[in-house]
């Protein structure tokens, strides 16, 4: 019989206090908790890991030796485990090729309809092509007299990606030996110039005579014409009353205007075929160009003396000087005025060239450094071969080459080129023959970049057939649960890489529904982090959709909307880190609010109410940004006040990171730092002289080694080091020899290099760590570990606790100001050893604040950018943080953010929301203002949600006293 | 006599392999190659044939037969290989040499006698390839006879690498007479230009050969490589004529042979070496060996 609940006894992992935990099989339990509390542990580490091994216990015996080195739980029993699925925020892959068609199976689904209810259409007289088999050709041809002879040709198309010699010895390597120009005859084994304007050739596949049946060698001679020449075959019929030349479509093609369609099968629409795949891009759509802006270092500085970064064109190098000034005496611009005043016709020549033309080298007068000897000589006539123009020949011999670029290469394409639509498919992917088979009158590329809603309407309109209707029914199945989960605004040839964490995890769920599994576990990490309020129904509704299949769903959830329409809730805390590990309340939602224990039953009543700050409709000094039109903005004009909170709000793809990180922040970068970027597109921006520095803290990784730590990034390392050091005797070899304490130098463990684990690949799991045995995870060795600063050794004080460390660190204001912060910022339970790969979005964004604000603390005139800075956040963990935003401001410093959490919004002193929609229904300002003036008056999705928010609180309340103190503090 | 009965037994033999191929309605066409197609037989001569097959077939691509106490040696094809093959096979090719001979023993499709035909009219591409390879053996082998007898005063090496010179030499004068190589090269170089092989060749079949006749040789040899240099050498040099260097020179040679020897060129006075940096992990400050046109040119 199955178990009705799963049952954890006696967890104590990490800070876990020997809880008992019941988890209902069926239902849906939130663990809540303020962060650090041990949420996380209990799912991820007892209880996936705990399936997983057992999982792997089952499938692999060969394993077992490996699993015993896995680490596991501290748990008394665990019992009535079913199988695990985890749903964490994670990164998408960054391949191209993975779009939201090939992850969630629409594309392929779509494909399969074109091949059944497409329809080939010349673009030239409108007629259907008809169906024409190899078969049937077969046939025709046995059907001509005896004697006829056949000669089999396909076309060739010059592709751009090498010269056209190379192009027709590699056909004559093939094995071909003619070829047909505009009708002449030539042979490849002679020495042929083929005009520049040919853009096709015919190349000769073979000759064969009629007597009869076909031999197999004549059926394969026209079967490798069709494969060569993407279907297309043309025929020459020789002798008597069999003269004149015959074009052949294998399968579909217009024979009077030469248009072909190809096959009609649903790998035809696959442009990870390459044989369907545009020949430019080879199917994944851009092409990476180098854009001027980026190779430009500094656009002040003449050309003498190099505005150039210099591993792009360095101008202490002789020739590079010398070919420069010849370019400049030769095009008549001057080689002492500053980049940015050259005209855009000398721009154009030094970025792309002198083509064929060429210009005699010499030297500038009173320059007397040698040229090397095995470069031109002064006098020669040489051509400049354009600075953009040598990346991109660089980067196309890198691509041809067999080995791996190396990390130089790619930091050096990465720096200077970046991706545009390909100018061949125009970012279909497809060729253009694709176009040609259309369903309803759209092509598979437009069909693929219609939004889910549009798209299901259009599939209302197809007239199916009993074939078909299978196919259409999985589609509409699919789109209605993208609608359900709020992503109807996204298209199916959506590359994944482009999507937020929030719409990439919620895809994963929709994915986990359409597999219809059933009798599963799925734990999923914050599923409305990065949602606008309006979409939290949306999240709800999915895990309504999981259980109805059987399933049971854990998720870890701050937002009190989620946690009121669980099932079962386990709160945990009452604190992080050592002071949380505990069940402080546990039931439906209903018990924890009639619980006094339970902290989030006191939020659920609306309690725990935040101030808000008061903001001004007039200020002082703003920036203003005209004309925003980048991505889907629609030349917005947006007035962002400075010293105070600003909030960017508005549904997710409505275009606020967009304006803040795209267009703000880089164009700060390129106007006023005259960095190398390219910003989204804008017509002005005023304001930027009452900024001195824009700092961005996103939810990226601070970038760094793997085997960085929060201790290291705060530059908090060197100084306990440095204390570890010096509280040896004097004699010690250890004394002041901080190098010692670092587990990745002198004093790491020698078996597993200071990491701790050792990596092992194990069927099933790939790359596992597993516990170091020789130092048992402890990352150093034995005698460093016996070195002792106030009782802890170096390992023990990497393992506190930032909350631990603040206590312990009392007597060094130094590093006691810098955890205090982190404390401040609710990040005390994290760990000073705790490797960043670890870290949650929230976390590193909170970590890059503390290390900006130690930074420029006596700054002032700074301009601090938010990505979403609640992402992960208790609400007293917010409370936190607002307040240090507003330290910030008081500092003399400006803040603005993109959020979606209401507490943050109304915390703000103003508001700027986009909307109404998401991706083309967005770009557009819909409010401008204080959170009051918002509620009052704004029509918005945004202002409904808020308004509802509040209401809730109000009535939740006593007599609205949240709402009137809430109004007081405007 | 009795090479008419040989001749009589190898042509019975023959004529029995053929009908029974005929019968086959897979084979669409037999040739006789090696000596029993073009040349005299004797005791230890072999029967080859090479037989086309339709597709389809997957057996062995080589079979040895005993038929009436001879030895018969089949090279089987298939229709769509063989027309493959024919398409890249390169003429220093032993079966292509083998096929320029073939004697036809029946064809059931024209076509592939038309394409046969063909494929040994040599283009002019790939007549200019083979005569850069065989002017580069030339030079290779001149190179090792001079220094046996200016350096070592090896009389004996030297004279070792004359006639692989002479071969090479050949070769260019088959391919100037746009005509394909046979199997005995020098021979058939000789009927294009007797002159120079009885100069450079003949000499060593005529008594005592001596340092000077061994000069004389050599010389000659040097001579008649300088003469030729403009012509074989053309796409070499028109690039140098305009780029000044052959930093990015690119001429795609057949795998098999010798590259193209710039040495012969700085040898001339129509380039000279000069160094281009490049890096090398284990050595400082290393040039690269590049060629550009010559100062007095």
């Amino acid at each position: 019989m199955m178990p009705d609940a799963m049952r954890l006894t006696q967890v104590s992992e990490n800070n876990l206090k020997q809880i008992d935990v019941e988890i209902p099989y069926g239902k849906h339990t939130v663990i809540a908790g303020v962060s650090g509390s041990g949420k996380s542990t209990l799912a991820y580490d007892v209880i996936y890991a705990t399936a997983q091994r057992k999982l792997l216990d089952c499938i692999s015996e060969r394993d077992s030796p490996f699993l015993k080195k896995m680490k596991q739980p501290k748990a008394g029993s665990i019992e009535g485990l079913s199988t695990v699925i985890s749903l964490k925020q994670i990164k998408p892959n960054h391949n191209p090729r993975s779009t939201i068609g090939t992850y969630t199976s629409i594309g392929s689904y779509m494909r399969n309809l074109m091949a059944l209810l497409g329809q080939c259409r010349c673009l030239c007289c409108d007629r259907s092509f008809p169906p024409c088999g190899l078969p049937a050709l077969v046939k025709d041809l046995e059907a001509l007299e005896p004697h006829t002879t056949i000669e089999v040709r396909f076309p060739y198309f010059f592709t751009g990606q090498s010269d056209r010699e190379q192009q027709m010895e590699a056909l004559r390597r093939r094995g071909y030996r003619d070829i047909e120009v505009n009708g002449e005859r030539m042979r490849l084994r002679d020495l042929i110039q083929v005009d520049e304007n040919v853009e096709c050739i015919m190349v000769v596949e073979g000759r064969f005579q009629i007597n009869g049946r076909l031999k197999k060698s004549d059926v394969n001679c026209l079967k490798s014409a069709g494969r060569h020449g993407d279907k297309y075959i043309s025929i020459e019929l020789r002798g008597e009353n069999a003269g004149g030349i015959r074009s052949f479509y294998q399968k579909y093609g217009c024979q009077e205007h030469h248009v072909i369609a190809m096959t009609m099968e649903a790998a035809d629409f696959s442009y990870n075929d390459l044989s369907c795949a545009c020949q430019e891009c080879m199917g994944s759509g851009i092409q990476k160009i180098v854009h001027p802006a980026k190779v430009i270092k500094d656009a002040r500085k003449t050309l003498r003396q190099g505005p150039f970064f210099p591993d792009v064109y360095s101008m202490s190098h002789p020739y590079s000087y010398m070919s420069l000034y010849s370019l400049a005496c030769h095009y008549h611009f001057s080689f002492d005025e500053p980049y940015e005043q050259l005209s855009e016709e000398a721009k154009d020549v030094i970025m792309y060239g002198s083509g064929e033309e060429t210009f005699l080298l010499q030297r500038p007068e009173g320059y007397d450094k040698v040229l090397p000897n095995y470069l031109a000589k002064e006098g020669k006539a040489v051509r400049f071969q354009g600075i953009l123009r040598r990346i991109e020949e660089l980067y196309r011999e890198m691509q041809n080459e067999p080995e791996t670029p190396t990390p130089a290469q790619e930091t050096f394409f990465k720096n200077y080129m970046h991706e545009i639509e390909c100018a061949s498919c125009k970012g279909t992917r497809l060729k253009k023959m694709k176009n040609y088979i259309t369903l309803n009158g759209k092509s598979y590329a437009q069909i693929g970049k219609m939004e889910f809603s549009e798209l299901s309407e259009f599939l209302g309109q197809i007239q199916g057939n009993e074939a078909s209707e299978p196919i259409m029914d999985a589609l509409r199945e699919r789109l209605e649960l993208m609608k359900e989960i709020g992503l109807e605004y996204l298209s199916f040839e959506r590359r994944i890489d482009t999507l937020s964490g929030g719409e990439y995890q919620r895809l994963r769920i929709a994915n986990q529904i359409g597999s219809g599994l059933v009798g599963l576990t799925y734990i999923i990490d914050e599923p409305t982090d990065g949602l606008h309020g309006t979409d939290h129904q949306k999240v709800r509704n999915i895990i309504r959709r999981l259980l109805q299949k059987g399933n049971t769903v854990i998720t870890i959830e701050h937002d009190c909307g989620m946690i009121s329409a669980a099932d079962h809730v386990i709160e945990l805390g009452p604190g992080a880190g050592i002071d949380g590990g505990r069940v402080i309340a546990t039931g439906t939602p209903k018990q924890l609010k009639e619980n006094p224990n339970s902290i989030i039953g006191k939020q659920l009543l609306g309690r725990t109410g935040l101030r808000t700050a008061a903001g001004a409709e007039s200020f002082a000094s703003s920036i203003k940004l005209f004309g925003v039109q980048a991505n889907n903005l629609k030349d917005a004009d947006i007035e962002i006040p400075l010293y105070q909170i600003t909030c960017f709000t508005g549904v997710s793809g409505s275009g606020k990171s967009t304006v803040v990180q795209d267009v703000l922040y880089q164009a700060f970068r390129a106007e006023v730092q005259h960095a190398c970027v390219v910003p989204g597109k804008y017509r002005k921006i005023e304001g930027f002289e009452h900024v001195r520095q824009m700092i961005l803290i996103d939810q990226s990784l601070p970038n760094g080694k793997n085997t960085s730590i929060p201790a290291t990034y705060l530059d908090l390392f060197d100084r306990i080091r440095t204390l570890f050091s010096q509280s040896v005797g004097d004699d010690h070899e250890m004394k002041d020899q901080t190098a010692y304490f670092s587990f990745h130098s002198k004093g790491g463990c020698p078996a597993c290099k200071g990491k701790g684990y050792l990596e092992q690949y194990i069927p099933y799991l790939g790359e596992t760590k597993m516990v170091c045995e020789e130092c048992k995870g402890q990352q150093y060795a034995e005698e460093v570990l016996e070195v002792k600063y106030h009782d802890r050794n170096i390992k023990q004080v990497l393992d506190m606790t930032f909350a631990e460390a603040l206590a312990f660190f009392a007597d060094q204001p130094k590093i006691r100001e810098k955890v205090k912060l982190v404390c401040d910022l609710g990040l005390g339970y994290m760990q000073l050893g705790q490797p960043f790969s670890t870290l949650s979005g929230g976390e590193a964004q909170r970590m890059k604040l503390v290390k900006e604000m130690t930074r420029c603390r006596h700054k002032k005139d700074a301009l601090f950018i938010f990505d979403e800075p609640s992402i992960g956040l208790h609400v007293k963990d917010i409370e936190r943080l607002l307040e240090v935003m507003r330290l910030i401001v008081k500092a003399g410093n400006t803040v603005v953010t993109v959020e979606h959490h209401p507490d943050v919004i109304l915390g703000a002193d103003y508001l700027i929301d986009l909307g109404p929609g998401g991706g083309r229904h967005g770009g557009e300002v819909m409010f401008t203002g204080t959170p009051s003036k918002m509620l009052e008056r704004a029509v918005s999705k945004t202002a409904d949600y808020l308004r509802e928010y509040v209401q809730g609180m109000e009535h939740s309340c006593e007599k609205g006293a949240w709402l009137s103190r809430w109004k007081s503090n405007d | 006599m009795e090479e008419q009965r040989l001749r009589e037994r190898f042509d019975g033999t023959i004529e029995k392999m053929s009908a029974a191929l005929w019968e086959s309605k897979l084979c669409i066409a037999a040739y006789l190659l090696g000596s029993a197609s073009h040349d005299q037989i004797w005791e230890w001569s072999d029967i080859q044939i090479a037989v086309i097959l339709d597709d389809g077939y997957k057996g062995k691509r080589y079979y040895t037969l005993l038929e009436e106490g001879m030895y018969v040696a089949l090279n089987v094809y298939t229709l769509t290989a063989f027309k493959e093959w024919i398409g890249v096979v390169h003429a220093d090719d032993f079966m292509w040499k083998a096929f320029s001979k073939r004697t036809v023993l029946f064809s059931k499709d024209p076509i592939l006698d038309e394409l046969l035909d063909e494929a040994f009219i040599i283009g002019r591409a790939d007549r200019q390839k083979e005569m850069l390879l065989a002017f580069s053996g030339a030079v290779y082998y001149l190179n090792k006879a001079e220094k046996n007898l200016y350096v070592k005063k090896n009389l004996e090496n030297a004279v070792y690498f004359i006639p692989q010179i002479a071969e090479n030499i050949a070769l260019i004068e088959i391919f100037l007479n746009q005509q394909i190589p046979e199997r005995e090269v020098i021979a058939q170089g000789r009927r294009y230009n007797p002159e120079v092989f009885a100069i450079i060749y003949d000499p060593l079949f005529r008594g005592n050969v001596d340092v000077e006749t061994v000069k004389g040789i050599l010389a000659y040899c040097a001579g008649y490589l300088e003469q030729h240099t403009g012509t074989i050498y053309q796409p070499v040099i028109a690039y140098l004529e305009e780029h000044g260097d052959l930093e990015y020179f690119k001429y795609e040679t057949r795998p098999h042979g010798f590259g193209i020897n710039y040495e012969w060129l700085v040898r001339c006075g129509i380039a000279e070496r000069y160094g281009i940096p490049e890096k090398i992990p284990f050595l400082k400050q290393t040039e690269k060996l590049g060629y550009r046109k010559a100062e007095k040119t």
